[in-house]
């Protein structure tokens, strides 16, 4: 049975979250704020943890921070609109994903899915040949093809696909991006990050203007496109 | 020289004097003989001065004419002619009329120069007072209908308006004074400042007559008033521009609890109804686990309720449109309704309610300060631990009476004690879903009908949230 932990100082969001996931097989325990989540997570790892960012006490990135220095249970951030910048700091302390409220439980129940299938898969180390519809990514001889044709990139164009391609489904920061791509964080990442992505979309993309594959989450990075 | 109107009006008066003081100077000349020349020509001079005194330059000058001719006739040999028999009686007679004339125009110009400065003191005066109380009324148009009637009064028109410059350029009539004046000649005196052309003062003239100087004196007026009226606008235009910004701070409020506040319930509502009706792979999700999640569903609705039932009270409050009606209501009676309206929240809690029988009665909206009882009786009862007392105690403070609703829960830390009567205050432990409104709708209200409320510490520990109610004078 998959274990979820739900931090949420809403009870009735919370409660909502446990019938509903339980009734859909998953065994749920709730934590109204940071300090009982962070002692229901070290006492007994969960497989994914939903975190809510508005707690009061210690803030929601702020057990993001402690949580990372014991656990590397996947972590979906459950925000509303309001929290972007929150929600980006969130996705720099390492939460994989995020979902703003209201949203319907299909929706998170698809998240969780995801979320969990590449936290089951980590890289698999032999598979070396990625294939995206007319995108076939060479990870050992570092070659790129569209359509069986052979495509150019610079490094940092190079190191930037394979980033975000080896990470399907997952949003990726700005700044997470830019410390792959160039190896650091200075200046303003978005912009770095915009200017190299706009040159993938259009060696990769049948039309840069409606990618297909590296899709723009506003405000707080891109993500690949899973399938 | 203009000789002013105090002397003016007793013209006839003033006539008078310059023919009285000759005929009674000859009397007593020759009652005292007419032989004494120097003692009638003396007398004659006291007479001049008198007549100047009194009847200014003319009656003067007319009276040392005739004193002249009085002192020749009866008092200068040859007597009862007009004629001079030696050459030092001839000198005499011309140094006499001399010097009635010079006392006559000295005494005349000394008069008209303290009547003129009365005037100017009673200019100054009323200049003062106008603008003085320009400045300090909020009521701009009793100013201004105030300097229309001094206008009039004092240069005695038969009119006086103050026409304003309205935003669209065009002139407009915003006081005046007298009834309009048929067929007369206006004087318009430009009301306006450095800045901006503000209006004019429109003069049209009575009885007395509106020269050069009277006009410099309007034009003075005038630029006071266009002065004063100026601070008004200003003044009024700063007004709006607080309000403005007061509106807009609300509104930004509003804004961001809207995405919070009416989001959090939204979410809950959402999650709860999208696990019944399940995702692509699921059937509908059926059993207790269905009604649990309606009942958080259902919960979370009237959640929402309340928030926009308490938004639109604190709107209307706020606005003016809910006027309290006041009644005169024992403050037990308000108490004790709000507590019975809260059986389910207060069940936790045990209540007392120790109200002094010296305790006034309150002149307050009994519905609106019921509400206001409720809310913080909600508040204490969600903030305090289950079991804890909540007390009620009523006092008579000068002419109000003070209600302390003290709980034992953990308080409201020192900085936060006017905040948590601000729209959408979120204490540090948000963990009850109220509104976030209770104690904003509960000052607004408390407001509205003359009273305050405030947060204090209960001695030993705990919040006190303290109504002060308007006491109806007379004590029970």
């Amino acid at each position: 049975m998959i274990s979820v932990v739900v931090v949420d100082d809403e009870p009735q969001i919370a409660r909502a979250l446990r019938v509903a996931l339980t009734a859909r097989g998953y065994e749920v325990r709730t934590a109204g704020n940071g300090e009982t989540a962070l002692e229901l997570i070290a006492t007994e790892p969960p497989d994914l943890i939903l975190l809510d960012l508005g707690l009061p006490g210690i803030d929601g990135v702020e057990v993001l921070h402690r949580l990372r220095g014991f656990s590397e249970a996947p972590v979906i951030v459950l925000s509303v609109r309001e929290a972007q910048t929150e929600k980006v700091a969130a996705l720099d302390a390492g939460a994989d994903d995020f979902l703003t409220k209201p949203f319907g439980m299909d929706e998170l129940l698809a998240r969780m899915r995801a979320t969990l299938r590449r936290a089951g898969s980590p890289g698999a180390p032999g598979d070396s040949l990625l294939t995206y519809g007319s995108i076939e990514l060479d990870l050992a001889k570092k070659l790129v093809k569209r359509d069986g044709a052979s495509i150019h990139l610079t490094p940092t164009e190079y190191t930037l696909l394979e980033a975000m391609a080896t990470n399907p489904g997952k949003l990726l920061t700005h700044r997470w991006l830019m410390e792959r791509a160039a190896g650091g964080v200075a200046g303003n990442a978005s912009q770095y990050v915009r200017v190299y992505v706009a040159q993938l979309r259009r060696k990769l993309e049948d039309d840069a203007t409606k990618p297909r594959w590296i899709l723009t989450e506003p405000g707080l990075g891109y993500r690949w496109a899973d399938s | 020289m203009k000789v002013l109107g105090l002397i003016e009006q007793r013209s006839p008066a003033r006539f008078l004097a310059g023919v009285a003081a000759p005929i009674l100077a000859t009397v007593v000349g020759l009652g005292i003989g007419d032989e004494r020349t120097t003692a009638a020509s003396l007398v004659y001079l006291l007479g001049v001065v008198a007549a100047a005194a009194f009847g200014g330059l003319g009656p003067g000058v007319f009276a040392s004419v005739a004193s002249f001719l009085g002192l020749n006739y009866f008092f200068t040999p040859p007597r009862q002619t007009l004629s001079v028999g030696k050459t030092d009686d001839l000198v005499a007679l011309v140094v006499f009329v001399t010097v009635g004339m010079a006392v006559s125009s000295l005494v005349a110009l000394g008069l008209a120069q303290r009547a003129r400065a009365e005037r100017r003191e009673l200019e100054a005066r009323s200049l003062y007072a106008i603008s003085s109380r320009m400045l300090a009324s909020e009521d701009l148009d009793a100013a201004l209908t105030e300097l229309a009637v001094s206008m009039r009064r004092l240069f005695g028109l038969g009119r006086c308006e103050v026409r304003i410059r309205s935003d669209d350029g065009t002139s407009v009539l915003r006081a005046s004074d007298g009834d309009p004046v048929a067929g007369a000649a206006e004087i318009s005196v430009g009301l306006s400042t450095a800045d901006r052309d503000l209006g004019a003062l429109v003069l049209f003239p009575g009885g007395a007559p509106f020269g050069e100087a009277e006009r410099q004196v309007a034009s003075i007026f005038a630029r006071q008033t266009a002065a004063a009226l100026e601070r008004g606008i200003l003044e009024q235009e700063a007004r709006q521009a607080r309000l403005a910004a007061e509106t807009n701070r609300v509104r930004r409020a509003l804004l961001s609890a809207v995405s919070h506040d009416f989001r959090t319930p939204l979410a809950s509502i959402k999650a709860s109804l999208t696990a019944i009706t399940g995702d692509r792979d699921d059937a509908l999700l059926t059993g207790p686990e269905a009604l649990e999640l309606l009942r958080t569903a259902i919960e979370e609705t009237e959640r929402l309720e309340r928030l926009v039932a308490n938004l639109l009270d604190l709107t209307r409050i706020r606005s003016g449109s809910l006027a309290p009606e006041r009644v005169h209501i024992p403050v037990e009676e308000l108490v004790e309704d709000a507590i019975a309206g809260l059986r389910a929240p207060l069940a936790e809690h045990p209540v007392e309610v120790m109200i002094r029988a010296d305790v006034p009665l309150v002149d307050v909206d009994p519905v609106q300060v019921e509400q206001v009882f409720r809310n913080v009786l909600q508040n204490a009862a969600k903030f305090a631990p289950d079991g804890t007392p909540i007390r009620i105690a009523a006092s008579r403070w000068q002419d109000a009476v003070e209600v302390r609703v003290s709980d034992r829960g953990p308080g409201i830390d020192p900085p936060d004690r006017e905040a948590v009567f601000e729209e959408f205050f979120r204490s540090g432990d948000g963990r009850e879903a109220g509104t976030g409104l209770g104690l904003a709708v509960a000052r607004a209200i408390v407001g509205a009908n003359g009273g305050a409320i405030w947060a204090e510490e209960t001695p030993g520990g705990g919040a006190t949230l303290v109504v002060r109610l308007p006491a109806v004078a007379d004590a029970r």
